[in-house]
């Protein structure tokens, strides 16, 4: 049978027999059965592009989690399948399974059906994949990917594309969730209360690479009662980046929460909220924690605005508390890199060249610094990367004495 | 004793008490102290601090293995039990959070004992020292380790075994991990070194081995004894393996053969069975080979970090700690 009459038959089956579909599902994980007729069973519940049908094949697609030596192939041909559905809650599902998936045609599949309901996130590992998938046609695979997803956005390239997805460019659509899916998203976010951190780490995860409307329900889940929501809620928004800048009024009104106070003012810069930066200023006064202080002067550092420079300075002389002098240090060096004197950048360098750096709040405010001083020698920092965790401090360290050795004042 | 003069005692307590009382003016309470770093503790306190420098505890932001799993934190989820929040201010038993200040010092004084009031919790209450201890017996309980160390099921584990039944073999975490400075002086303190898998003599108390030849095997036995949790208790970075080799009759050495591996394998080791030992259990293991007909040398080894270089030519001796070691004649 082909086309039509296919499709015919198999609306017939699930209009007449819905039962048949767990027993169709069950073929999936009989290996001993003929592949060509697990094929079809995958190709009738994805056919039937129901609710129901959807968590079939997306439950065998999780499957691998709890076996050893899953068939991949049938993963592969589930999320292929899923693909071509309507069901668009699968989104988080799909992204928390892609943080496991270890097969790379199924990543392959996974990724495109994200980008099926304009979830690009499945862009980092189609990269992976095309510079150390397992086969050349693996590698190829994934570069016809990323830029078939590209072109069809308009964008010449996969680079470009992934780019406009993390600046939450407005000519990416993004479609409004359906209920659905929202209910999927208040699940993960009701997990952020749980105790073990599996679940809360996936959930993280999950929801820092959903699309922009998500946003809107973390932005509702700030005002939990339970601080682990409302703490987690906000480190999700924090790695979402621009796409979470909706939930912007919300992280403001939790800056005053003792509990969740200073993750709001981190994922404050994380989202790039430049209405913030009064606020957030005005949390590096003496009358607010020290925790609160230093963290606002990170949340100011992720803003990098030439207009908190004043603000910045009254805290970086000596007699600041050493952790805010650190931050506010590091935040003057994005802000304004070209006023920062010799003396705090050495500050800063001294801690990052140390066992024990605040390395992950140092490390870009000292590239912001040789950009804008030693522009040449970027191309050198950012290598450095690739020499892992430990070794590039050295590097780098080195590559940013060389330019204040070079640097007149 | 009988009871007249227990009251006479008590009489005469009273009476010093009252005495000291109306001569002493009564110890003024000290002010409320914001700690900014647990350096300060240390000019008190430097004996603790001491013993606290050796521990891993002051080692968990620095520590190598961490910050090149971690990014050097890039990855925050990590923060959260290295550099943790007080763990009275998440609540005793609750999951720790990441904190925004000193972080370099790791699970320091302030993350074990300050309270939500400032007040740094202790055996004793006295509002007159600048840290006011309090009395708090929260402190003492496995769940104040287990809101980070339960994540890896330690405290579980602990609780499913017969060091948790009250009675004379019960022994808690402090027991074992925090001992007194003076078993016979409880009110000396107890020592904060908290040694763990980085000491291998600790290691060696938790776990015996015995082998043993019969009719056409080996047989090898491996039992928990010391340790008051799983063997080796944590969850992705420690394995513990049971190698043999033959050993000639010139006294030369074969090449290592593995024949077991104890670990719990990280999330993402699909499908990879938990063969930790739990307290008070053992496993026996069976060696049947031809080249195991002669002399042979069974060894437990010890690793920090689970995977050989070449996972199909693993080389303890080089990779791993030897724990104990035994010999089979033929
Ligand atoms: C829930 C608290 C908690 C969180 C969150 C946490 N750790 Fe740990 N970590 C511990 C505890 C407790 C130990 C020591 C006991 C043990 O090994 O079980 C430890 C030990 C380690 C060790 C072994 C250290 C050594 O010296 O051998 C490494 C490596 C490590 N953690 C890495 C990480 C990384 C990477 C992350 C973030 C992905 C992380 N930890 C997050 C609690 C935590
Ligand atoms: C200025 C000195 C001083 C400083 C600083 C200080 N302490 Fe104390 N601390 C004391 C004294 C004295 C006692 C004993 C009080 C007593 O015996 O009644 C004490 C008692 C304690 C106790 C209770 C001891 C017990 O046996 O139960 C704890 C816990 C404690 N301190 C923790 C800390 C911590 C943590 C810090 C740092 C944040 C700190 N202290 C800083 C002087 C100090
Ligand atoms: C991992 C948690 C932890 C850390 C870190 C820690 N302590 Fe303790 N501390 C305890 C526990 C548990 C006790 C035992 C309480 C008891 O015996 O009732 C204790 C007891 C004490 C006592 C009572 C007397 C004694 O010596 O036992 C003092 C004082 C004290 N700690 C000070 C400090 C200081 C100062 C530091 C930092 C240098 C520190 N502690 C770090 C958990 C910790
Ligand atoms: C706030 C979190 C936290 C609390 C509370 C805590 N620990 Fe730890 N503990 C850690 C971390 C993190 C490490 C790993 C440090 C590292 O090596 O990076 C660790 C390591 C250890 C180790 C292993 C040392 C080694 O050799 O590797 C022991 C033993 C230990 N802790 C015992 C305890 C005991 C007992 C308690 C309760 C009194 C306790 N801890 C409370 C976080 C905590
Ligand atoms: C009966 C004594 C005993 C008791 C009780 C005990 N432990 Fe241990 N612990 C040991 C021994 C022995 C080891 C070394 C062997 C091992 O790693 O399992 C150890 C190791 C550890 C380690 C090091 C793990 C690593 O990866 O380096 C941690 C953490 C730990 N224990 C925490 C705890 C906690 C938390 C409790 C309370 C719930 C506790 N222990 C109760 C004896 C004990």
């Amino acid at each position: 049978m082909t086309g039509g009459l296919a499709q015919a038959a198999l609306q017939e089956l699930f209009d007449l027999a819905p039962a048949s579909l767990p027993h169709l599902a069950r073929w999936l994980d009989e290996p001993q059965k003929p592949a060509a007729e697990r094929r079809v069973a995958v190709e009738a519940l994805g056919a039937s592009d129901s609710r129901y049908a959807a968590e079939l094949l997306l439950a065998r697609i999780e499957a691998m989690r709890t076996r050893k030596n899953d068939e991949a192939w049938i993963r592969a041909h589930c999320a292929w399948r899923l693909g071509q559905g309507t069901q668009d809650w699968i989104v988080p599902r799909l992204i928390r399974h892609l943080r496991y998936e270890t097969d790379h045609e199924t990543v392959i599949w996974i990724a495109r059906a994200l980008a099926r309901f304009e979830n690009l996130s499945g862009f980092d590992a189609l990269f992976v994949v095309r510079t150390s998938g397992a086969t050349p046609e693996l590698r190829e695979s994934a570069n016809v990917a990323l830029y078939e997803l590209a072109r069809t956005r308009g964008f010449s390239d996969p680079e470009s594309l992934a780019r406009a997805w993390f600046a939450a460019d407005p000519r990416l659509a993004s479609p409004a969730l359906s209920p659905a899916r929202q209910l999927e998203i208040w699940r993960v976010i009701a997990g952020f209360a749980e105790w073990q951190l599996r679940g809360v780490d996936d959930g993280r995860f999950t929801l820092a690479r959903e699309n922009r409307a998500a946003a809107e329900l973390l932005a509702q889940a700030l005002a939990d009662s339970d601080r682990y929501v409302r703490t987690h809620a906000a480190q999700a928004l924090e790695r979402m980046g621009a796409r979470g800048a909706s939930a912007a009024d919300a992280l403001l009104a939790l800056l005053d929460d003792r509990e969740a106070g200073i993750f709001a003012a981190e994922a404050l810069g994380g989202i790039g909220a430049k209405q913030a930066e009064s606020a957030l200023i005005s949390r590096l006064e003496p009358q607010h924690s020290l925790e609160m202080r230093t963290a606002a002067a990170r949340g100011l550092a992720a803003l990098s605005l030439p207009s908190s420079v004043a603000a910045l300075r009254k805290f970086t002389t000596e007699d600041a508390p050493r952790d805010l002098r650190f931050a506010t240090t590091c935040a003057l060096l994005r802000c304004a890199p070209a006023e920062a004197s010799n003396a705090q950048v050495l500050f800063i360098l001294d801690d990052y060249a140390t066992e024990s750096g605040e390395t992950a709040t140092s490390e870009p405010a000292l590239r912001a610094w040789l950009a804008a001083h030693a522009p040449e020698r970027i191309a050198d920092w950012d290598r450095a990367q690739s020499a892992g965790a430990i070794a590039r401090i050295a590097l780098r360290a080195a590559l940013a004495r060389e330019a204040l050795a070079s640097s007149a004042k | 004793m009988n009871a007249r003069a227990l009251a006479g005692v008590l009489v005469l307590t009273l009476g010093a008490w009252a005495l000291v009382a109306i001569f002493h003016e009564p110890a003024r309470p000290h002010a409320p102290v914001a700690w900014e770093s647990s350096a300060q503790c240390a000019e008190c306190h430097a004996d603790v601090s001491a013993e606290w420098q050796q521990s891993w505890h002051a080692q968990a932001w620095n520590d190598e293995e961490v910050r090149k799993l971690s990014e050097n934190f890039s990855n925050t989820d990590c923060i959260d039990c290295h550099a943790p929040q007080p763990v009275f201010e998440t609540g005793i038993g609750n999951r720790p959070l990441a904190r925004s200040t000193r972080r370099a010092e790791g699970v320091d004084c302030i993350s074990c004992h300050q309270m939500k009031d400032g007040r740094m919790a202790g055996t004793l209450d006295n509002e007159s020292v600048a840290c006011r201890p309090s009395a708090q017996r929260e402190l003492t309980r496995p769940e104040a380790c287990g809101g980070c160390h339960n994540q890896h099921g330690t405290v579980d584990q602990w609780k499913a075994s017969r060091y948790a039944q009250p009675g004379p073999e019960f022994r808690d975490c402090i027991a074992c991990h925090m001992p007194y400075r003076d078993p016979s002086d409880p009110t000396k303190g107890r020592i904060h070194v908290m040694h763990g898998g980085h000491d291998i003599e600790l290691v060696r108390s938790a776990v015996s081995l015995r082998a043993e030849r019969t009719n056409d095997a080996i047989v090898v036995e491996v039992e928990n004894i010391g340790a008051g949790h799983n063997y080796p208790t944590d969850e992705r970075s420690r394995a513990s393996d049971v190698f043999w080799r033959p050993l000639a009759a010139d006294g030369r050495a074969g090449e290592w053969r593995k024949l077991y591996r104890f670990r719990n394998p990280y999330r993402f080791e699909v499908g990879e069975p938990n063969t930790e030992l739990p307290a008070g259990q053992k496993v026996t293991l069976s060696i049947e080979d031809e080249s195991a007909k002669g002399s042979v040398e069974v060894a437990l080894f010890y690793k920090l970090s689970p995977y050989y270089a070449v996972p199909d030519k693993p080389d303890p001796e080089r990779e791993a700690k030897l724990v104990h070691s035994v010999q089979v004649s033929p």
